[in-house]
């Protein structure tokens, strides 16, 4: 045991990287060279024939397309392929719906995703812990995955509609009844809605990845003196970096698929606080504005690539340490 | 990579492709024959003259080389052979069904089927009566009916020979009596044995040459049947399954042997009608635009583009693939028939044509017919028809499709408007000012047209559609009631609308007046210059109040319309104008000088036009401008015999010239004369209350007021729909109860915000 602790000790102590010294390379012959670039080319071909479906795969239905739309963002009209520059970007930038929907979006993703993060990880932290009815609670918490959204967008209707369940239950309480998504409340109804789809399965993410973290580590802040709340900042979070960046990155994407619940909800046209990206972009396409769809589109992408750099860059700075 | 894995990468990298190779439409219907694979073969189409006798074509078929048309003048049936390389003859040996001794009355022959060894058969229809007349019977003086002694009516199979002469015969009715069910309004069909098989709901029953019952079949997914398929008969069965999509479609044969379901032919799931064939083909479907013959050896064939046959998918009366690799078409046409035959033409051969693609949501046998005549009469353009809305598995698709052809820069060159999102398209640009057209064409010229409807429907000063007829909807008052006035607002309406009378008819409902006021309406309260909307606004919240002050359903009170009006309780008439001898009904429904007042609306003008015909667009990207427009001006020009029954055809003419014609009949009196002496109006009635009223004249005075509702109108019927939707949606709520006018308001001046600022 004391040899396992100091073993751990030795871990967490920073270990100074070894100095790189250049070695001479070997001469080869003729032979051998080409021998080594034949093997190459023959590995890098052998590649390819694994590679290979899939990156045409992706190439025809996400590259290739993409590119199509960024081409679509750069001319005046598919009947029209005249240049035009940024003038598109700069149409859409100014275009008030454009703006409302840019900053619903954000504002959606910057309250649900920190919520869905924080939540799923106490959840999986509570049942982390001996509870009794763990496996219970965990079904329970998968089971939203598993209704078909129809389902959930007519439960949220009988929910919340002007004469749903809960404006029927609040009158109990002499509170007049409120149209929920219809109100400034109604963002907060999507946010339920979003955290309730996701968190049980960002939850068990968390869960298999507490599963991971070494128990010599913990053992030793124990034995050493720390508190919970040290464990858990300074060894579980540090190991559940990777985890959180995935799933910070899977709830920024799936909060941009609310709109498939929300347009079921509400339509076309909601609400103005409802409003989000994929609305501008669902409706110009219907209103033949192939334009401003696209430019929209490679404007998200745009953001979202940066996003997700910077959440990258995060997690290289707080999860180096601990990464194999 | 080590080379003892090499071997097994390479293998599983080509089992990865091969399984990509097996990928493809899997159809729970049966065989799925290849993508249709037609090669660059062209067809030129040529139309088969017919007889220039032939009147009403009630039936026809093709068997081999040759059509067989049935037709009826008065009382004179006759059937026909027609060579498809020209020629065509009466059948000499035929002769219609008899009625009894003294007996009088109609028949005809309500189909002809290809028989075995060259026969025909025919299932003629009779209904008589006979009549016990004295010998003195006076035909002047005295009446037929007094002496009526019997009546029926006759439905039997007749099996003719290549001259017509009678071979054998089945009492259709008698063998339906006999099974104890009704008779099928698609009859029977033949087997070559001289079985019968005929349909009851879900059953199909067979019986033997001498009508007696053989077996009966049972399928709840029957389409059509039963049909002729080649020596036997068989029948579509479709069944889709909601829940799963999944969709099951085959022809199913009949086997006499067994005394059941023989084989099963299995069709792909998006197959849409389903032919009788002949020869080598067992029958005919459609699909994928591809016209497919089953050889009853190879299966499926892909044989032809449907649309190079010419002819809308209904009203196709006989196909049949010629030996020579040519086809045959026959298909109805108006009250004649259409015969035409479509060959296989070396490209090479052929001048260089333009293709210009027409567009459309809903095809028409009118505009097919239209896009065969230019077509024959044009050697180098070609109009190539792509009907989107033909997808029995998948009709909203129509619409995706055509954003996708849009999207993909492929725009029609002439589009149908019908259904189609105009304004939308005309904002972006896709669609061509047709003012100009117009103005250049030397037979033409804004003075031979009917302007007020073509102006009503202009956007931004541009015309994007032009139409061949139009209609009036209108609400009318009675002018001691409302005044004369042909506009007024929703205060005024108040104040005319006297103590203890409707505004409408008691079906008239919230959501229907708002249907009616509101999507003209809409326009006023969006400034699209500066994106601003004033649905919060004192006008707006007046006008939704006014669609509240209607009950919520429709109700009853046992009167009819026409009595509320004439007895005061209902102030005005809502309805549309589509004949100019409906005009003098306005007045008369009443109670006296008719004011047409339209919808109260804050510019003044409730009354509008409609479109009562195609409509035509230009893209603005068209191939051939010059060449459309030749194709889309017979709209305007005048082309409509008019010298028969103009009053038979809805809607007022566009072109000035016509339109006069329908005037000028519309003012001439139309008698008739029986031969008992006695003198009706040609043009019949209408009623009024209950009470028949003969049309007369119409007036000059009638014709002024009618031009003065003309000259008053200056809207179109149309109105942008996602904004209607939007309005119509929150006003539910407020019709409920659910909501108040002031947050109705609020929320519909919140969401259309949306709606303008995306599209500005």
């Amino acid at each position: 045991m004391s040899m396992k602790i100091a073993e751990a000790k030795t871990k967490l102590k920073k270990e100074p990287k070894p100095k790189k010294t250049k070695q001479p390379k070997p001469k080869l012959t003729k032979a051998e060279a080409w021998e080594r670039a034949n093997m190459k080319v023959k590995d890098v071909l052998s590649s390819l024939c694994f590679s290979g479906p899939s990156f045409l795969g992706v190439s025809v239905f996400f590259i290739l397309p993409f590119l199509v739309v960024v081409y679509y963002s750069v001319i005046r009209a598919p009947s029209n392929p005249e240049f035009v520059g940024l003038d598109n970007f700069i149409a859409v930038l100014q275009n008030s719906s454009f703006q409302t929907a840019a900053k619903n979006t954000a504002m959606f993703s910057l309250i649900s995703v920190p919520l869905a993060v924080v939540l799923s990880l106490g959840l999986a932290l509570i049942l982390e812990c001996r509870i009794p009815c763990k496996s219970l609670f965990r079904t329970f918490f998968l089971s939203p995955m598993m209704v078909p959204v129809a389902s959930v967008v007519l439960i949220w209707q009988v929910i919340f509609h002007y004469r749903g369940t809960l404006n029927v239950f609040l009158a109990h309480f002499g509170v007049d009844p409120v149209d929920w998504l219809n109100s400034p409340y109604c963002l907060w109804v999507i946010v339920v809605l979003f955290l309730w789809k996701n968190l049980g399965y960002f939850m068990i993410l968390f869960m298999a990845a507490l599963n991971n973290i070494p128990k010599e580590l913990l053992e030793v802040a124990d034995v050493e003196g720390a508190s919970a709340a040290h464990k858990f900042f300074n060894i579980k979070l540090r190991y559940l970096s990777p985890t959180v960046l995935f799933v910070a990155i899977l709830a920024i994407i799936n909060s941009f698929k609310v709109f498939r619940e929300i347009y079921l909800l509400v339509g076309a046209y909601p609400y103005i606080g409802l409003y989000m990206m994929q609305h501008f972009m669902n409706n110009t396409f219907a209103n033949f504005d192939y334009q401003k769809m696209s430019t929209a589109a490679v404007l998200m992408a745009l953001v979202l690539v940066v996003l997700i750099a910077l959440l990258f860059k995060i997690e290289d700075v707080f999860g180096k340490d601990v990464e194999g | 990579m080590r080379r003892k894995y090499r071997l097994p990468a390479a293998l599983l990298a080509l089992c990865l492709l091969l399984s990509l190779a097996a990928c493809g439409r899997g159809d729970a219907g049966g065989d799925s024959p290849a993508p249709a694979d037609l090669g660059d073969t062209v067809y030129t189409r040529e139309q088969v003259s017919l007889p220039g006798a032939l009147e009403d074509v009630t039936a026809g078929c093709i068997a081999g080389d040759r059509a067989y048309l049935a037709d009826r003048t008065g009382d004179v049936r006759r059937l026909w052979r027609v060579d498809l390389d020209g020629g065509a003859e009466e059948l000499p040996g035929y002769t219609p069904l008899a009625y009894p001794a003294g007996g009088e009355g109609s028949s005809r022959i309500s189909a002809v089927l290809p028989g075995p060894d060259g026969t025909l058969w025919v299932r003629e229809q009779a209904a008589y009566a006979v009549y016990d007349l004295p010998e003195d019977f006076d035909p002047e003086t005295d009446s037929k009916e007094s002496f009526l002694s019997d009546t029926g009516e006759q439905d039997v199979y007749r099996q003719l020979d290549e001259d017509g002469n009678e071979l054998r015969r089945a009492d259709y009715a008698q063998m339906c009596l006999d099974l104890g069910i009704t008779r099928s309004f698609d009859g029977a069909a033949p087997d070559s044995a001289g079985n019968l098989y005929t349909r009851y709901e879900d059953t199909i029953h067979a019986v033997d040459a001498a009508l007696r019952p053989l077996f009966t079949a049972e399928d709840k997914d029957l389409r059509s049947g039963p049909f002729v398929l080649g020596g036997g008969v068989g029948a579509w069965s479709r069944r889709e399954n909601g829940l799963t999509g999944e969709t099951v479609s085959r022809v199913r044969e009949l086997d006499p042997e067994r005394r059941d379901w023989g084989a099963d032919l299995g069709l792909p799931d998006s197959a849409g009608a389903v032919w009788p064939g002949g020869g080598r083909y067992l029958f005919y479907y459609e699909d994928g635009g591809v016209l497919w013959g089953w050889d009853g050896e190879s299966g499926p064939v892909a044989l032809l583009p449907f649309s190079d046959l010419g002819v809308p998918r209904e009203g196709i009366m006989g196909l049949s693939a010629l030996e020579d690799g040519r086809f045959a078409v026959l298909a109805e046409r108006g009250g004649g028939a259409e015969l035409a035959v479509i060959s296989p033409a070396d490209p090479d051969s052929l001048p260089e044509t333009t293709v210009l693609t027409y567009a459309t949501l809903q095809l028409s046998g009118v505009m097919q017919s239209a896009v065969n005549t230019f077509n024959q009469s044009h050697d180098n353009v070609r109009i190539k028809i792509k009907d989107y809305a033909y997808d029995p598995t998948d009709n909203p698709g129509a619409m995706t499709q055509l954003v996708t052809d849009i999207l993909a820069g492929n725009v029609p060159d002439i589009l149908d408007t019908e259904s189609l999102p105009i304004r939308q398209l005309a904002a972006k640009g896709y669609l061509e000012d047709l003012w100009p057209w117009i103005d250049a064409d030397p037979d033409l010229g804004r003075e031979n047209l009917m302007l007020g409807p073509l102006e009503a429907s202009e956007q931004d000063g541009k015309l994007y559609q032009i139409f061949e007829r139009f209609t009036i909807r209108f609400v009318a008052g009675a002018a001691q009631v409302v005044g004369q006035r042909t506009g007024w607002t929703l205060d005024e309406l108040r104040a005319a609308l006297p103590e203890g009378c409707a505004v409408l008819d008691a079906g008239a409902t919230k959501a229907g007046v708002l249907a009616e006021v509101m999507p003209m309406e809409l326009d006023r309260f969006v400034d699209w210059e500066t994106g601003t909307c004033s649905f919060a606004g004192d006008e707006f919240r007046a006008l939704l109040a006014f669609c509240d002050s209607f009950p919520l359903t429709a109700g009853e009170d046992g009167e009819s319309e026409d009595a509320r009006l004439l007895s005061g309780r209902q102030m005005l008439l809502a309805d549309g104008l589509y004949r100019l001898k409906d005009f003098q009904t306005i007045a008369a429904r009443l109670g006296g000088e008719a004011s047409f007042v339209g919808w109260p609306s804050g510019s003044g003008g409730g009354n509008c036009f409609d479109i009562h015909s195609h409509a035509l667009a230009m893209s603005s990207a068209c191939r051939d401008k010059e060449a459309a427009w030749e194709f889309m001006r017979r709209v305007l020009t005048p082309h409509w015999d008019t010298t028969e029954r103009p009053e038979s055809i809805g809607g007022f003419l566009i072109n000035r010239a016509d339109f006069q014609k329908q005037v000028d009949y519309a003012m001439t009196e139309h008698l008739v004369t029986y031969s008992d002496g006695t003198t009706v109006s040609a043009d019949g009635g209408w009623f009024l209350d209950g009470q028949e009223v003969p049309y007369h004249a119409m007036t000059e005075e009638e014709y002024r007021s009618f031009l003065a509702l003309y000259d008053s109108i200056g809207r179109m019927y149309s109105y942008d729909e996602a904004l209607y939707g939007i309005v119509e949606e929150l006003a539910g709520p407020y019709f409920a109860g659910d909501k108040s006018l002031d947050e109705t308001c609020s929320l519909i001046q919140n969401r259309v915000m949306l709606y303008v600022n995306e599209n500005r």
